[in-house]
């Protein structure tokens, strides 16, 4: 039982007016996040901002491909190019039908590493007003902002790859989002530690710009990363692992040109 | 707020971020689905929301004014069962039978064409 102040707004501009600079503000889009942590008690909310209503959930699919904030990831896999399609593919249908966009920006969503290799932008409100910056800059950030849209282009070819434990359904254990872009081939990789932020592989994306074949371009993910131990893998594990995936994906995207 | 109910509107005191789950099982006295993880994971609280499976433990109601849920209560009796409960029933797909509600609710969705075949992820072999 929750004794929250609810307000639902229902236009963009009256969101970012009840969001303000968002302290004590707890934004609810479709609920994945939000409801369980009420229900076992782990968040009180001050003040609840339930976005269903608001509008946030528009879609324009033109040069630039820009996706609203409640956009749900089952209308974001019907229209996103790849990586990023797959990587809306989250298990299970329900909640790919339930969970937004911009609840995925919060920690360690799925769609994280894909948006970064598509070098998407994010268009937020909070302190200071509306601003529109790199995905990784906005993953970065640590004061509220609520989430209006990502904006991305389509790339000339991606891939995504994951390693997932059987029937979990959490968060993957790693995963990687490969794009072949007007200026070369872009890499990131997710699920490094629990509720780790995805991260850009610059060191891999220098190693293929300098001729490295796809193998050799991968071993250079270890110098991008630092993987922790958590309850779904250990450290060890995701450095052995994640240099495979990683040559996985960019051969993948070889094959996809 | 108006909820309809396996097609009788009801009337729903509870605050908006509670979950759907609860006003059904506590408030409406519909115990079909079950109360599992409650986090989205189990499946076992899985309802119809206009005619789209979701999680109800995760559905604050607030969210959803007026509209159109399905549980396990309306699917059939034992006199008269749905194709998948009576499918569920010859090929003794029950178990245990806690889960089986979200089973026969995601089925159901499933076999009507409202939800797509679960599409697969690209993952390496295992």
């Amino acid at each position: 039982m929750t004794t929250a102040e609810v307000t639902v707004p229902t236009s963009p501009g009256e969101a970012a007016e009840l969001f303000g600079d968002g302290v004590a503000v707890t934004v609810v889009g479709g609920g994945t996040i939000v409801v369980p942590l009420v229900t076992h008690g782990q968040l009180h909310p001050v003040h609840a901002l339930m976005l269903h209503a608001s509008g946030l959930d528009e879609l324009v699919d033109g040069n630039t491909l820009t996706v609203g904030a409640t956009v749900t990831l089952a209308r974001l896999a019907e229209i996103a190019p790849e990586p990023l399609a797959s990587a809306a593919r989250i298990p299970d249908i329900e909640i790919r039908g339930q969970g937004t966009v911009g609840g995925n920006l919060h920690t360690g969503g799925d769609l994280q590493p894909a948006l970064i290799a598509l070098g998407a932008r994010v268009r937020s409100v909070g302190a200071g007003g509306e601003r529109i910056e790199p995905v990784e800059d906005f993953l970065a950030g640590n004061e509220p902002r609520l989430v209006l849209a990502v904006e991305l282009e389509r790339p000339l070819a991606g891939v995504y790859l994951e390693q997932r434990r059987t029937h979990s359904r959490t968060y993957a254990v790693l995963s990687v989002a490969v794009a072949r872009r007007d200026d070369g081939v872009h890499v990131a990789v997710g699920g490094l530690a629990e509720r780790a932020h995805a991260v850009a592989c610059p060191s891999v994306e220098r190693a293929l710009a300098g001729g490295a074949t796809a193998r050799d371009a991968a071993a250079a993910v270890l110098a991008d990363v630092a993987p922790e131990d958590d309850p779904l893998a250990s450290a060890w594990y995701r450095r052995r692992v994640l240099p495979v995936l990683v040559a996985r994906a960019l051969e993948q995207l070889e094959e996809a040109r | 707020m108006k909820l309809v109910v396996n097609g009788k509107e009801r009337l729903v005191a509870a605050g908006p971020l509670t979950p759907l789950l609860h006003v059904l099982r506590e408030e409406l006295g519909l115990v079909g689905a079950k109360a599992g993880c409650q986090h989205g994971s189990c499946g076992t609280c899985t309802v119809l929301i206009d005619g789209e499976p979701r999680r109800s433990c995760l559905t604050p109601v607030g969210a959803i004014e007026g509209a159109s849920i399905t549980t396990a209560e309306a699917l059939g009796d034992p006199a008269n069962l749905s194709v998948v409960q009576a499918a569920f029933d010859e090929h003794y797909a029950a178990q245990c039978g806690f889960c089986t509600p979200g089973m026969l609710l995601a089925a159901t969705a499933l076999t009507s064409g409202r939800a797509r075949r679960p599409s697969t992820r690209r993952s390496p072999p295992t």
